[in-house]
């Protein structure tokens, strides 16, 4: 085999990424991303190595006063944990009900009209930027301390994240196999609930499956500002220097937490 | 009952000014099965298309039956489709679904709400659609999952699907393009009689001449968006089908 490209230099191979001269805006971000480290290194935002040290004491410490767990409160920690996770599980499931028609009208390929799915893409990603701690926040000031600040706080976390990736899953969808269907005479609606959502349901049902876990994971703390459940006893705990309360309140969430996280993924695994 | 279907002066014009169709006249009787030949980009597709408005003409008219299918509004429209099956070239079908809910989605228009699920559907539906997929020799796999299919037996669930529809015309568009020889053969055997049988009036856009001409009633030719040749199938030779495939100034 005759190599032409050692005579032809038009056959010449393109050169590798790393020896190419970077873009322009390639390198001011990197720039700017450098900028940024050193400027958080200079204003003591990471610890230092004395820093580090000392925080690794004060950690054991905390370890050695937190054993052996403290089992006296066991029954009310149990409760509070069941509202943590009623309040993460019914959260999740009105966002993830809420979702489905957002999402549908938040779709390219299946919005009425173009308004429609700017106002919905915004309302989704509005949802999304607000930081659950926060919606936790506005709902305490809007309904009162409690879980129903954490169910309200989680339903509108659960939709501006379920609203979003089903929107994208919907838009996935084969536009073929959409005009197929509408070519048949067969409504938009008929589209939508005959064909679109039983063929983005495993898509949905995975989704849904991580909002859960999501959500179980922020109904802990969202009880520490004050939306309920267990977080309000491990923030009293963590207060009233009962390490050894906080501990077993600590090992009660690693369990459910865990729990959710493997019967979701056991979950998503037999769908997809 | 047979529909016919008549095209005048037909001119589909795409943004940035390719005529894809440059004034087509065809007039196609009831009941008749026609194939619709020419090199890519000669405007077959388009023309399949425009006949249910999947494209918008530019101008020019289409009558399917006693209905004028291009001053139809939206809901004459949707009745005007829910009259005419379409097998694409790829299938389209949903490949998470069973083989028996894709049948039944061809009742999808027909039926209403009650077709938004296939639990949700009559006995007499269920068996309509168990009695289409028998047709096409797929009963035994109406449980499977589409995708699990090979690409002939899922343009066979298509061809079901679209009985399933009750349709008086059926449009194919180049319905055999992906598939084996042996499939291929198959599915136009298929198309060829479930179109006698229940004397659907079949246009199918086809590049395999042979199969045109064994097939089909009558052969159409396009070229550059016009009318080429109108003939016969019977008492064509393929080789006098060949100047349609030559290299425009050759």
């Amino acid at each position: 085999m005759s190599l032409d490209v050692l005579e032809r230099p038009e056959l010449a191979p393109p050169e590798p990424s790393w020896k190419q001269r970077p873009k322009a805006a390639s390198f001011l971000v990197s720039l700017a991303v450098a900028g940024l480290v050193v400027h958080t290194i200079s204003n003591e935002a990471v610890p230092n190595p004395a820093e580090l040290l000392d925080g690794a004491g004060n950690l054991w410490d905390f370890l050695q006063r937190a054993f052996p767990p403290d089992t006296d409160r066991l029954v009310p920690i149990l409760e509070a944990l069941l509202v943590t996770f009623e309040m993460a599980l019914t959260g999740t499931i009105v966002g993830v009900a809420l979702s489905i028609p957002l999402a549908v009208v938040a779709a390219r390929n299946t919005t009425p009209n173009r308004v429609l799915y700017v106002a919905s893409r915004l309302l989704i990603a509005f949802f999304r930027t607000v930081p659950d701690l926060v919606w936790g926040l506005l709902f305490v000031i809007a309904v009162g301390l409690g879980p129903p600040a954490g169910f309200l706080a989680i339903t509108v976390d659960v939709i501006g994240f379920c609203g979003r990736f089903f929107a994208d899953a919907i838009e996935e969808m084969d536009d073929g196999t959409l005009e197929g269907l509408r070519s048949t005479g067969a409504s938009r609606t008929g589209v939508i609930v005959g064909a679109v959502l039983p063929s983005c349901m495993p898509s949905f049902v995975a989704t849904s499956m991580f909002a859960l876990e999501s959500a179980t994971r922020s109904s802990v703390v969202l009880g520490v500002v004050g939306a309920g459940g267990i977080g309000v006893e491990l923030t009293t705990s963590m207060q009233l220097l009962r390490y050894d309360e906080a501990l077993t309140i600590l090992l009660a969430i690693f369990v459910v937490v865990l729990g959710v996280e493997r019967a979701s993924s056991a979950l998503r695994k037999r769908i997809l | 009952m047979p529909t016919p279907v008549a095209v005048r002066g037909l001119i589909k014009e795409y943004d940035g000014g390719h005529r894809a169709l440059d004034g087509v006249d065809l007039d196609i009787a009831a009941g008749s099965l026609v194939a619709l030949v020419g090199r890519n980009g000669s405007g077959k597709s388009t023309l399949l298309r425009c006949l249910v408005r999947l494209c918008e003409p530019t101008s020019g008219s289409i009558r399917i039956g006693e209905r004028n299918v291009t001053r139809a509004d939206r809901a004459q429209l949707t009745a005007i489709r829910r009259d005419v099956g379409i097998v694409f070239q790829r299938h389209h079908l949903i490949g998470r679904l069973s083989v028996f809910r894709n049948v039944t989605l061809g009742a999808l228009g027909r039926v209403g709400a009650r077709g938004w699920s296939s639990s949700w559907m009559t006995e007499m539906d269920r068996a309509e659609a168990m009695t289409c997929l028998d047709r096409v020799g797929l009963a035994d796999l109406a449980t499977r999952r589409a995708d699990t299919l090979s690409g002939g037996q899922q343009q066979r669930v298509a061809i079901a699907r679209m009985l399933m529809q009750r349709p008086s015309v059926v449009i194919a568009d180049e319905p055999v393009a992906s598939l084996d020889p042996a499939a291929g053969l198959v599915v136009m055997e298929l198309l060829r009689d479930v179109a006698q049988e229940r004397q659907l009036t079949t246009i199918i856009a086809l590049h395999q001449l042979d199969y045109a001409l064994r097939f089909t009633d009558r052969l159409v030719g396009l070229r550059d968006g016009r009318l080429h040749f109108d003939r016969p199938a019977v008492g064509t030779m393929i080789e006098a089908l060949d100047h349609l495939y030559a290299v425009a100034d050759a």
